[in-house]
């Protein structure tokens, strides 16, 4: 298959995934489409020759997002429709209109590859030519992100922190903290809330699904897991020379947690981990970033310039370090997400599930 | 010195960091944190205030790259009263919650609000402005969420998608930008952007990113979200997101359109004035109108919000030296008299149960001070003198008058005598109302108690709404050197 | 222009997904429009990463093989933009969920129905 063709085929999967997702009515059905599209833009992002973003897609995209949204979609109604496909005419019309007016200004950008554009002159040429030199980093957007644009990079870990936190918070009304609902935890900071569910079995016989783990499932997650954790810290550690960085190992990182919490049973997991740990990677990780910023302005330099410390190669030193802070604060927001939506309000075993079928109109 | 300048951003971040691990450790000590952090702001913008007004606009390369290839902080007088102002009020609202029990994650969240509004307020780079419209966006969003009951979640949720979808028009708009010059830093790309006025690709950055800028401030017609947000969340997030996280998106406008695209191609392209005037003027006539038939106080002030921006927006349309300085002593007098007024009605509520028009009958006989203070803060922001909304309306519309913008000087003064009307309503019932029969209120103070003395007032919430007060007034009395100190960089930005 | 957008298809398919995005965000389902607005935002995410594209070029990584690159920079902020998606998005679901405990519908126009009830 020659290049063009595979690059169109992808587009029009692209294309036609995306345009599934918004004619299925069941919400489910149209969530894995979704992680479908996702999985299919890596593959676009791959031929656009941007590796580290579709790494990031693909797990986060296809990954945290599609499990966040199961997972939501598992504890709230499923209506379910008579026709499985809809369009809404009206809708589609007014956002066409906007979309060809959108395209009428495509022509006056630069063709797609051109590389007398602007975007492949200035910015582009510097770091491209400067980078790997004056940082030691060969993976020239690891260099960017880390150092040239390492203030965007913090602001972007504090986002990721501050959601999690948020979520937290958001949750809180509904009694829903992070903490296991059975099990010897020491309080939490509210007394008063009650725990959502009781296990009475609780230990490792049988999981908050109420029956037995299946002994394939966990046999292969046992084999899987080691693996696919040492995967995530390889990306998350030579982010640096090759494509990858802290953001994704940190959820493939994640990523194998929760594929233990699947097969081994959600409540158990959360148990298993460890409280303190898990606070001290997820704050460690930004507070990390804070200090190496700190530390520099403390040495007479600016936030985050690396150069002032007196050691060798403090660049790249300096840009490993924050990737890896980065990587530890994702894993632990991602596991945070992950037991805050996932994990609670579990039904006990023997009740009914509050999923049910409605009407739609 | 210019360290100082991103400390602003980095010393709330370290608080937010350590008030969440006192949070997972079970500990209550976030308000405590919280105001030892804000505290240290007032300090650092004070301090950065000095400098510019001493030394002229500072430049700080983060991480010692040179930009643009590093990303640049920028303070100039315009950035350094958004700073200002942010730290007191943000200061102030969180007194106000002195004896209030909140979780320590919460304070973390707040400190990150506040955080990414003084990021706001000094980046010179416009994806970095992107990353700290998400930081602002996203507490913003989980403080509304924090407020009692469902209500408060859906509003939080339609803040939170129309947000977002703002956000990412911005973004859309920074990359048509980014295409065409090959920059993301502020001044970079005004050097580029010359000649390429005419381009669709060039205008279609201009609407998108304004688009997501309306969304953020609001403006008519995508304000919808904002009633819901600014009436349901507590108090204190009330004022603060109302006073703040508008105040920064009208100066991202402010930055956007005249530091980064110019007052040339403002003048190349009418075509954005005019939709900014049209849809601003859109916001004052139906914030004030349908301001003045709210029953409920806090959903009377949130319309107030979108009027006052809009006033704001007609200031920055206008684009001459005289109604871009009113826009900007607006915003932040606005954020000063919107933030006392939110919280004055949220320390009513909560101590008298006093929600609608209604129920603030006869309030001036049993809280004497609170009403004095609401008062005070409702006339400065009808815009009487001295307090310091005055200023800032009459220097909006002398530059209507300047430029002979005739419709809008009228539309200012049909809304100004709107907004009166119906604030004079609110204080006549005040003062001369009969009480109404005590309404036992389970929501606000826990119990079934009737109407309270003042007495039963929180002082801490009582002093705050008082410096409130005192603050929109005082403020009306320096707006005249106020507007000295911006004037050099608004003429930069208007020749 | 039909000719112009031949050298420009990745940008006309972006649009298009920014497209669908937008008319799923008006889709009724709360879930629904999480998805919408995660579609929304991929659309501009791929017109950055398309704009900085260089025929043919090779990922910015320097140990992988010589020049010319494609521009690292629309990378860079795509994956900061990709990681603030997905943070909002989990916190939108927690208020989704939150919404379905208090009121029993992810519906939106129920869900009006029941507020101002």
């Amino acid at each position: 298959m020659s290049a063009l063709a595979l690059e169109l085929t992808l587009l029009g999967l692209l294309v036609l995934t995306a345009a599934l997702t918004a004619v299925i009515r069941d919400v489910l059905a149209a969530t894995v489409v979704f992680a479908v599209y996702s999985l299919v833009l890596s593959l676009v992002w791959i031929l656009l020759r941007a590796p580290d973003v579709a790494l990031t897609e693909a797990a986060v995209g296809a990954g945290v997002v599609t499990v966040l949204l199961v997972a939501t979609i598992a504890k709230t109604s499923r209506p379910t429709d008579h026709a499985e496909l809809s369009v809404r005419w009206p809708s589609l019309a007014v956002i066409g209109v906007f979309a060809v007016g959108i395209v009428t200004t495509l022509p006056s950008l630069p063709a797609i590859g051109d590389p007398t554009a602007p975007i492949h002159q200035h910015l582009g040429t510097y770091y491209l030519e400067t980078a790997p030199a004056e940082t030691g980093v060969s993976n020239i957007v690891t260099a960017i992100l880390a150092a040239y644009r390492a203030f965007d990079t913090f602001g972007e870990v504090v986002v990721v922190f501050g959601a999690g936190i948020g979520l937290l918070v958001v949750l809180r009304q509904s009694g829903i903290t992070l903490q296991p609902t059975t099990g010897s935890t020491p309080s939490t900071t509210d007394p008063g809330l009650e725990p959502s569910t009781t296990d009475p079995h609780g230990e490792s016989s049988t999981t908050d699904l109420g029956r037995e783990p299946s002994v394939i499932t966990t046999t292969a997650i046992r084999y899987i897991v080691p693996f696919v954790a040492l995967f995530g810290l390889y990306i998350a550690f030579h982010g640096a020379k090759t494509a990858g960085g802290g953001f994704q190992g940190g959820v493939v990182v994640a990523a194998s947690v929760v594929l233990v919490a699947f097969g081994f049973g959600i409540e158990s997991t959360r148990r298993w981990l460890n409280d303190t740990v898990l606070t001290a990677i997820t704050a460690g990780g930004v507070a990390a970033v804070v200090a190496i910023g700190l530390g520099a302005m403390a040495l007479g330099g600016r936030f985050l310039e690396y150069t002032v410390y007196p050691i060798p190669k403090a660049t790249t030193y300096g840009i490993e370090l924050v990737e890896l802070g980065i990587g530890a604060t994702v894993t632990g927001i991602v596991l945070v997400f992950f037991f805050a939506l996932v994990g609670n309000a579990e039904t006990p075993p023997g009740e009914s599930s509050p999923t049910h079928t409605e009407e739609s109109k | 010195m210019s360290n100082l300048l991103v400390l602003l951003v980095v010393v709330p971040i370290l608080a937010a960091i350590v008030s969440a691990v006192g949070g997972f450790r079970g500990r209550h000590d976030g308000w405590t944190i919280a105001t030892g952090a804000l505290l240290v702001t007032v300090g650092l913008s004070t301090a950065v205030a000095s400098t510019v007004s001493r030394t002229g606009r500072i430049s700080y390369a983060v991480g010692g790259y040179v930009p643009p290839y590093g990303i640049e902080l920028v303070a100039d007088s315009l950035s350094v009263l958004l700073c200002v102002v942010t730290a007191t009020v943000s200061l102030g609202a969180l007194l106000f919650m002195r004896r209030e029990s909140h979780s320590n994650h919460f304070y973390t969240v707040y400190l990150l609000l506040i955080a990414g509004v003084f990021g706001l307020g000094i980046t010179g780079d416009l994806f970095t402005m992107y990353v700290f419209f998400e930081i602002t966006g996203l507490a913003a969003y989980v403080l509304v969420a924090s407020g009692r009951g469902g209500a408060a979640i859906y509003a939080a949720f339609k803040y939170l998608l129309v947000g977002t979808i703002g956000a990412t028009f911005y973004l859309f708009g920074v990359g048509y930008l980014y295409i065409v010059t090959g920059a993301l830093n502020m001044a970079d790309i005004a050097g580029r952007l010359g000649g390429m006025y005419g381009s669709p690709a060039v205008i279609a950055a201009a609407l998108f990113i304004v688009v997501g800028l309306a969304v953020k401030i609001p403006l008519f017609p995508v304000h919808t979200w904002l009633p819901d947000a600014h009436s349901k969340a507590p108090p204190s997030a009330s004022a603060v997101i109302s006073a703040l996280v508008t105040a920064a998106a009208a100066y991202a406008l402010i930055r956007v359109l005249f530091d980064v695209f110019t007052i040339e191609f403002l003048t190349a392209t009418p075509l954005i004035q005019t939709v900014l005037v049209t849809l601003a003027a859109g916001s004052v006539l139906l914030g004030t109108t349908v301001a003045a038939r709210q029953q409920s106080v806090k959903r009377m002030l949130a319309y107030s919000t979108v009027s006052q921006f809009g006033l704001v927006v007609i200031g920055i349309s206008i684009a001459n030296t005289t109604a871009l300085t009113g826009s900007v002593i607006h915003l932040a007098g606005h954020a000063v008299m919107k933030a006392g007024l939110f919280l004055a009605a949220g320390a009513i509520a909560s101590s008298f149960g006093a929600t609608t028009v209604d129920e603030y009958a006869g309030l001036g006989q049993r809280a004497p001070i609170l009403s004095a203070a609401f008062m005070v803060l409702a006339l400065a922001m009808v815009g009487i003198p001295p307090g310091v909304g005055f200023f800032g309306k009459w220097y909006i519309v002398l530059g209507a008058v300047q430029a002979e913008a005739w419709p809008v000087a009228v539309v200012i003064f049909l809304s100004t005598l709107l907004t009166l009307g119906y604030f004079v309503g609110l204080l006549e019932r005040i003062y001369f109302g009969t009480p109404t029969v005590s309404k036992p209120t389970a929501a606000t103070d826990g119990g079934t108690s009737p109407p309270q003395a003042e007495s039963d007032v929180d002082t801490w919430k009582l002093a705050v709404v008082l410096v409130a007060a005192v603050g929109a007034v005082g403020l009306g009395f320096v707006s005249t050197p106020v507007a000295g100190f911006l004037e050099p960089v608004i003429e930069g930005m208007v020749r | 222009m039909i000719e112009t957008l031949t050298t420009r298809y990745t940008y006309v398919v972006a649009v298009i997904v920014i497209a669908i995005g937008l008319y799923v965000l008006f889709d009724r389902n709360l879930i629904k429009k999480i998805v919408g607005l995660n579609i929304f935002q991929t659309g501009v995410f791929l017109f950055f990463v398309t704009a900085g594209y260089r025929t043919g070029g090779t990922p910015p990584i320097a140990s992988a093989g010589g020049g010319p690159y494609v521009s690292p920079l629309p990378h860079v902020l795509i994956l900061t933009a990709i990681v603030v998606g997905v943070s909002v998005t989990a916190v939108s679901l927690g208020m989704v969920f939150l919404l379905y405990e208090t009121y029993g519908t992810v519906q939106e126009d129920e869900l009006r129905e029941a507020i101002h009830e």
